[in-house]
């Protein structure tokens, strides 16, 4: 090792010596200032050990040391005390104690709760001696040696003293509250019924139940002025309005005793009365003022032994304050009922007084207007303004103003003082007005404690009543002389067909007197009838029966066969109940003989009608053969002597051609007649249309022609008619289409048809010539045509007309020269 | 300054570098001290200073290497000191944690003089740890040293690092971080 490695070596070294020395100098300086550190803090600890027990002995305060299971590990001398214990028998746990809610107790010593904020805590027991303790706790836990918690220092205060004064005071602090509050209300509002309802509802919160009554002595019952609780609907009125006679339930036993009851249970007390629902404790006091009875408070509970002495005391010292506002307030609802009552039977009275149908007048027992009625002035076409004008008036001057008014003047005022002077109740005297009316006067007299006090006019328009009696008469009279009078016989019967009256035509009709028919029955034999003069039918039979026609064959007095209808109708009284029957009677035996004559007539008629018919046809048919034979030699004459012949001649026979053909065609038109009438006779039948115009359409070749269209434009319909007659009505509307078509144009004609509610209306249109104005007037007369047509024989529109107008439908034209003709006719739908 | 950081700056000087060079520190730095340390007192931390300027000047090592290293060096010593301390925690993040709440607290106990740095905890998660280092002395390399040595000591892999983001003017946010 070279010196100066030593060297560094031998300074290190020293370097470390010198340290190891300030090390030992700090150690032991250390150690000294521990040492005295430690005599000094043992010192002080003896003295606090000392000065603490010195402290817990002397602690007004009780002190308890308890672990957490609620082991009483130390006490001091106030602590056993407060136990009501002394050395001998000294508690080990708290829990031997009856404590006020124990758990919180426990919990509030638990080992658990240590760490929690242990702040003031206060509670109740009953201590060794059965003393009830209040104390508040104060306390803080207890460490050991190994720094863990063991238990609570505990300082208990007795405070029951405190505890009880302060109750007391917060009673009667209450109470003074309440008496405050009531006297307040009390002394702002005279209104009982307010009063009441304050004053239920603070007694209910006082004595913190729902229930509370209270009854005022209205007279001599007790009835509920205000209720709390269910009692009460939102209006304020009680439901149900309990009455109570004075001698009734534990109210009533109040009411008579005037000393307040508690019930502690209502099971057990006979005179409960349930009013609601049942309650099983209540308590009442009555109201007393002066000894006399105002009213009771009384107040229930759902449990039992709820009230107290003290709601005892506190509801009669609540009662004695009130009684005087509860007493002047009883006595004004009283005159206030008093005064409903009478104010209801005035308004009513006056109402009735005041009606339009009353017209009355009172006057004073010394002549003068009371009051009127507003009838009255009604009546006599007063303003109602003048009311008060007449109030006050002497009535003779009043009735001197009236008295022009009446018929019979002078009688209106004698008439007057005759009935003030009698004092007897006149009723119902009519008297007649100027102007037409009639009058009933009621006339009576008012007597208060036996004297005459007032006379009551009144009056009432019968002028309705009487013009209507009167009418009646007068009607009655006309019917009589009306029914008296008439054609028509007239016979009243009873529902026993007793005769009740006849009249002047009937007893003609029948040749008796009205005194031999009158009492009899009417199906009497003894009135020659073939048939009962009323068809005697059984009561249901006439009311079915009414209003239907019959026809009678009767025998009259003289023997005559007459034929009358009967007419029965039931003859009812007010209550609609049948009291016989009015008959009334046509002789119809004239027209039946002239019916019986015109059927022979008709059948005369028909037989030389078709007989013409047969002949017509005939003749026609017989007179054609001649005619040809005529034309034939006509023709041939001209034939041999055409050369020989001057022109003349032969203009001659061009003429008499032409005559012949005329005369032809004149004669099928009248066999084309006769064929009509002839078809008339045989039988309507169901038609196809569509197959008799096709048919038509074959025959005349109509399809072939190219410059002619025959157009059905929609299906027609079956119709029942007679099959000829129809299918000449449109062969001979379509043939008039093509036979005056206008060769200038494309010519069609159309068949269309509507169904209109009692007929079918079919139409024929073309587009031919059409129908001059002129012309139109005589379109549908026999042998009638325009131009001088040989293919027309002027009668085929008549016919047609003829056979449309027989089946009950018409036939018209619509047409314009040189655009078209629209033929419409209709047919009755079956 | 606690007179264990220079009996150990010393022996770390002595460990690394040779007796010759604590010597030739001791000697030439004319400390008010002259180089006699005991751990009970404390000492100027300029006398710290000027000894591990002189070794920088020495070794060309810069201060703040020289000051991580040291910190490693000490870590065995403190903690094989106090190892009643230690032996609470079961990881190096809680321990880094707690230097505050509880290491100290524990220093104060011992030595009611001790000047000790703020570490205020401002974020803690299983693997992560961020703490803002306060101290009147710049030894902030010397804290970060002790703390690799925790992860070392704890034989967990991790980083230390500055949070050069942090731009507040009091301290250091330090952010330790354990590799899953």
């Amino acid at each position: 090792m070279s010196n100066s490695s030593v060297d560094i070596l031998k300074r290190a070294l020293e370097r470390e010596r010198k340290a190891k020395l300030i090390a030992e100098d700090f150690v032991e300086k250390r150690l000294r200032e521990l040492y005295l550190e430690n005599v000094s803090l043992t010192q002080n600890l003896s003295t606090q050990e000392e000065f603490q027990k010195y402290l817990i002995d002397n602690l007004v305060d009780a002190l308890f040391v308890v672990d957490f299971k609620g082991n009483i590990l130390k006490v001091n001398k106030e602590a056993k005390l407060l136990l009501g214990v002394d050395d001998d028998n000294l508690p080990n746990n708290i829990n031997e104690f009856s404590v006020v809610n124990r758990d919180r107790i426990n919990k509030y010593f638990s080992r658990s709760n240590y760490k929690e904020n242990h702040s003031e805590f206060q509670f109740q027991f009953y201590n060794r001696k059965k003393e009830h303790k209040v104390v508040r706790i104060k306390s803080r836990i207890l460490i050991n040696t190994k720094n863990k918690p063991y238990a609570y220092q505990a300082i208990v205060r007795d405070v029951t003293e405190n505890y009880e004064l302060d109750l007391k005071i917060k009673e009667q602090l209450e109470v003074k509250k309440f008496e405050a509050l009531i006297l307040k209300d009390l002394l702002t509002s005279n209104d009982i019924f307010n009063n009441a309802w304050t004053l239920v509802n603070h007694i209910a919160n006082f004595l913190k139940t729902d229930d509370c009554v209270f009854y005022g002595l209205v007279n001599n019952k007790l009835i509920q002025l205000a209720a709390t609780g269910n009692k009460i609907s939102s209006d304020k009125t009680i439901l149900n309005k309990l009455k109570i006679p004075i001698t009734d339930g534990v109210i009533g036993q109040v009411a008579r005793s005037k000393k307040g009851i508690i019930v502690k249970d209502t099971t057990l007390h006979d005179s409960y009365i349930v009013d609601v629902e049942s309650r099983l404790s209540e308590i009442a006091v009555p109201i007393l003022l002066d000894e006399e009875l105002i009213g009771v408070i009384d107040s229930e509970h759902i449990e039992k032994n709820y009230y107290k002495t003290s709601h005892l005391e506190f509801l009669s010292n609540i009662s004695s304050l009130i009684a005087f506002q509860i007493k002047n307030s009883v006595n004004q609802l009283e005159k206030r009922l008093k005064q409903d009552e009478l104010e209801k039977t005035r308004k009513r009275l006056e109402i009735i007084f005041n009606s339009d149908h009353n017209a009355e007048v009172i006057e004073s027992n010394d002549g003068y207007i009371i009051d009127i009625g507003d009838g009255f002035l009604k009546m006599f076409g007063m303003p109602l303004s003048m009311k008060n004008k007449l109030l006050g008036m002497r009535c003779s001057k009043a009735r001197e103003q009236l008295k022009n008014l009446f018929i019979d003047e002078d009688n209106y005022s004698k008439n007057i003082s005759d009935r003030i002077s009698n004092l007897r109740p006149v009723l119902n005297e009519t008297l007649e007005l100027k102007d037409g009316r009639f009058l009933a006067r009621d006339y009576v007299p008012i007597f208060f404690k036996g004297r005459i006090e007032s006379h009551v006019w009144r009056f009432r328009d019968i002028t309705l009543s009487v013009n209507y009696e009167k009418s009646i008469e007068a009607q009655n009279r006309k019917y009589k002389g009306l029914i008296g009078n008439m054609n028509l016989g007239l016979m009243e019967i009873d529902s026993d067909n007793t005769i009740l009256t006849v009249n002047k035509a009937f007893c003609a009709m029948y040749g008796y007197e009205s005194k031999e028919l009158l009492g009899h029955k009417a199906d009497d034999t003894l009135l020659n009838t073939q048939h009962n003069l009323c068809k005697s039918k059984s009561e249901d039979d006439i009311k079915i029966s009414n209003n239907d026609v019959n026809e009678l064959e009767i025998i009259t007095k003289n023997g005559d066969i007459r034929y009358w209808l009967v007419n029965r109708n039931s003859n009812k009284n007010i209550n609609n109940n049948v009291i016989g029957s009015i008959c009334i009677y046509l002789d119809i035996t004239e027209l039946k003989q002239l019916n019986i004559k015109n059927e022979g007539l008709i059948k005369n008629l028909t037989a030389s009608n078709e007989e013409l018919s047969h002949y017509a046809h005939l003749v026609s048919h017989d007179l054609k053969t001649p005619l040809r034979t005529i034309s034939t030699c006509v023709y041939w004459l001209q034939e041999d002597n055409n050369d020989i012949l001057s022109a003349e001649s032969n203009d001659f026979i061009t003429t008499i051609n032409d005559t012949l053909k005329d005369m032809d065609k004149l004669i099928t038109s009248t066999l084309q007649f006769a064929e009509i009438r002839m078809a008339n006779s045989s039988i309507d039948e169901n038609i196809d249309l569509n197959a008799v115009l096709e048919t038509y359409r074959k025959n005349k070749f109509l399809d072939s022609d190219d410059e002619f269209t025959f157009t059905i434009e929609k299906p027609l319909p079956t119709i029942v008619f007679n099959r000829v007659q129809i299918q000449q009505v449109f062969q001979n509307l379509v043939d008039n289409s093509y036979k005056y078509k206008d060769e200038q144009k494309q010519s069609y004609v159309k068949i269309n048809w509507e169904d209109q509610e009692e007929f079918l209306l079919f139409k024929i249109s073309d587009n031919g010539i059409g129908i001059a104005k002129e012309h139109s007037s005589f379109v549908f007369e026999i042998f009638k045509k325009v131009g001088n047509r040989t293919d027309s024989t002027g009668v085929g529109l008549w016919i047609i007309k003829k056979i449309i107008n027989s089946a009950g439908g018409k036939i018209w034209f619509d047409s314009k020269l040189g655009v078209g003709t629209t033929f419409y006719f209709t047919i009755k739908k079956q | 300054m606690k007179g264990f950081i220079f009996t150990e700056f010393i022996r770390f000087v002595e460990e690394s570098h040779g007796l010759a060079i604590v010597d030739e520190m001791i000697e030439s730095s004319n400390l008010p001290s002259r180089g006699v340390y005991s751990a009970f007192n404390s000492y100027p931390f300029d006398e710290l200073a000027t000894m591990l300027t002189f070794i920088c000047n020495k070794t060309k090592d810069s201060a703040e290497f020289l000051l991580e290293e040291f910190g490693k060096f000490v870590f065995p010593y403190l903690i094989g000191k106090h190892s009643y301390i230690i032996k609470e925690y079961k990881n190096p993040l809680d321990l880094i944690a707690g230097i505050e709440s509880h290491i100290h607290i524990e220093v104060k106990k011992l030595y009611e003089d001790a000047e000790l740095p703020e570490f205020r905890l401002v974020e803690k998660q299983d693997n992560k740890l961020v703490m803002i280092y306060d101290s009147k002395r710049g030894l902030t390399y010397f804290a970060i040293g002790l703390m690799k040595q925790t992860l070392t000591h704890f034989e967990v892999n991790g980083k230390v690092w500055i949070d050069s983001k942090y731009k507040e003017n009091t301290g250091v946010k330090l952010i330790v971080e354990i590799n899953e």
